[in-house]
C-alpha cells in the first residue's frame, strides 16, 4: 500500500503540472 | 395568586431592561459586521475540510467475453463528476480480485489526502479474473475467447465515465504485478487512452501460465512490452519496485525496463525500494 501512496503523490505532480502548463497556454494565448 | 414584594419587582424590571439593552447592542453588532446585501450561510452551507470524504460504489460489467458480471470498485470525491477530474485506474495481481485495494484501506487513504488538500481524483479497481483462464495477465487471448484487456479499455473505462469522458492528460492506468505488466501492456495498446502509467512491482515480458497466449510467437510478442517499448511514447511512467523482491521475474524488471524507455526518450521514473512488505504472487 505505501507504493500505491507513493505512486499518487506521482501522478498528482504531473496532473497538477498539466493543469499549470495548461493554464499558462492559455494565457500566452490571450490576445 | 399573590403579587412578589417590591424588592423582587425591581429585580425583575431590571433584569428586563438589561436584556433589551443587550438585544439592542447585539442587533447593532450584526449590522456592523455583515455588509448590506451578504447573507449569513447556514452551518449546512460550509464545506468543514476535515469532514470531506469520498464515496465507494460497486458497479458490474461484462466485457465483449464475458459470460458473468464483473466488479468495478470506484472511489469518487465528492461533489458532481466531471472530465477534469482525472480517473486512476488499477488492475490488482494474481491471485486477486477488485477489492482488494479497498480492503487494505485504500478508501480512508484517500479520504485522509483529500481532507489534506490533495487534488481529488476518482481510483477505479477493475475485475482482472477470467472465464475461462484463471491467470488472465489482463490480456486478450490470442484465441479471442478471453478478452480482459477489451473489459478494462472498452468497458470499464465508460462504465466509471459516464458521460463525462476524460482525455487520456486526466487518465491513469497502474497495477500490481501482473496488473503492472497489465497496465503497461494495455497503455501500449490503446495509444492516446492514458496519459500516465503505474508499474508496482510489475514485469515486462511474458508470463503465461494459463495459456492465454497459446504459445503463438506473434501473440506473444505483441504482449511482450519490453519488445517494444517505444509504444510508450506520450505516456509519463513510474516504475515501483521492492529491492528485496523473492520473485525472480520482478527482480531488475524496473531499471531494465526503464533503460529501455529512455532509449526512446520516454520520460521514466524508476524506484527501487529498500526492503517494502511484498504482496501476494505474481
Amino acid at each position: 500500500m505505501s507504493a500505491l501512496r507513493s505512486s499518487f503523490t506521482f501522478l498528482t505532480d504531473n496532473w497538477r503540472q498539466a493543469a499549470a502548463d495548461g493554464a499558462d497556454a492559455g494565457l500566452a494565448q490571450e490576445p | 395568586m399573590r403579587a412578589p414584594p417590591p424588592v423582587v419587582r425591581l429585580g425583575l424590571r431590571r433584569l428586563l431592561s438589561s436584556l433589551d439593552a443587550a438585544g439592542v447592542v447585539g442587533v447593532f453588532c450584526v449590522l456592523m459586521v455583515l455588509p448590506s446585501g451578504v447573507t449569513r450561510l447556514a452551518s449546512s452551507d460550509t464545506i468543514e475540510p476535515a469532514g470531506l470524504q469520498g464515496t465507494v460504489s460497486v458497479l458490474q460489467i461484462r466485457g465483449p467475453s464475458d459470460e458473468q458480471p464483473h466488479p468495478v470498485w470506484v472511489w469518487r470525491p465528492p461533489g458532481p463528476d466531471s472530465a477534469a477530474i482525472p480517473v486512476l485506474y488499477f488492475l490488482h495481481g494474481y491471485p486477486g480480485a477488485a477489492k482488494d485495494p479497498f480492503a487494505g484501506g485504500l478508501a480512508r487513504m484517500l479520504n485522509k489526502r483529500l481532507q489534506a488538500g490533495y487534488p481529488p481524483f476518482v481510483f477505479a479497481s477493475i475485475d482482472g479474473n477470467g472465464e475461462r483462464h484463471p491467470d488472465t495477465e489482463w490480456a486478450n487471448s490470442g484465441d479471442g475467447s478471453e478478452l480482459v484487456m477489451d473489459r478494462v479499455a472498452e468497458v470499464a473505462i465508460p462504465a466509471v465515465e459516464g458521460t463525462h469522458m476524460r482525455d487520456a492528460a486526466h487518465r491513469a492506468i497502474a497495477g500490481f504485478s501482473m496488473g503492472g505488466y497489465g497496465a503497461m501492456n494495455i497503455a501500449m495498446h490503446y495509444p492516446g487512452a492514458f496519459g500516465q502509467v503505474v508499474s508496482i512491482a510489475g514485469y515486462f515480458v511474458v508470463n503465461d501460465l494459463s495459456e492465454m497466449f497459446g504459445d503463438v510467437p506473434s501473440v506473444m510478442a505483441k504482449n511482450t512490452p519490453s519488445a517494444h517499448p517505444w509504444q510508450a511514447r506520450g505516456l509519463q511512467v513510474l516504475l515501483d519496485e521492492d529491492a528485496s523482491d523473492p520473485y525472480p521475474l520482478i527482480g531488475g524488471q524496473a531499471a531494465w525496463m526503464g533503460g529501455l524507455l529512455r532509449k526512446y526518450d520516454v520520460p521514466v521514473t524508476v524506484r527501487v525500494a529498500r526492503a517494502r512488505t511484498t504482496g501476494p504472487t505474481p
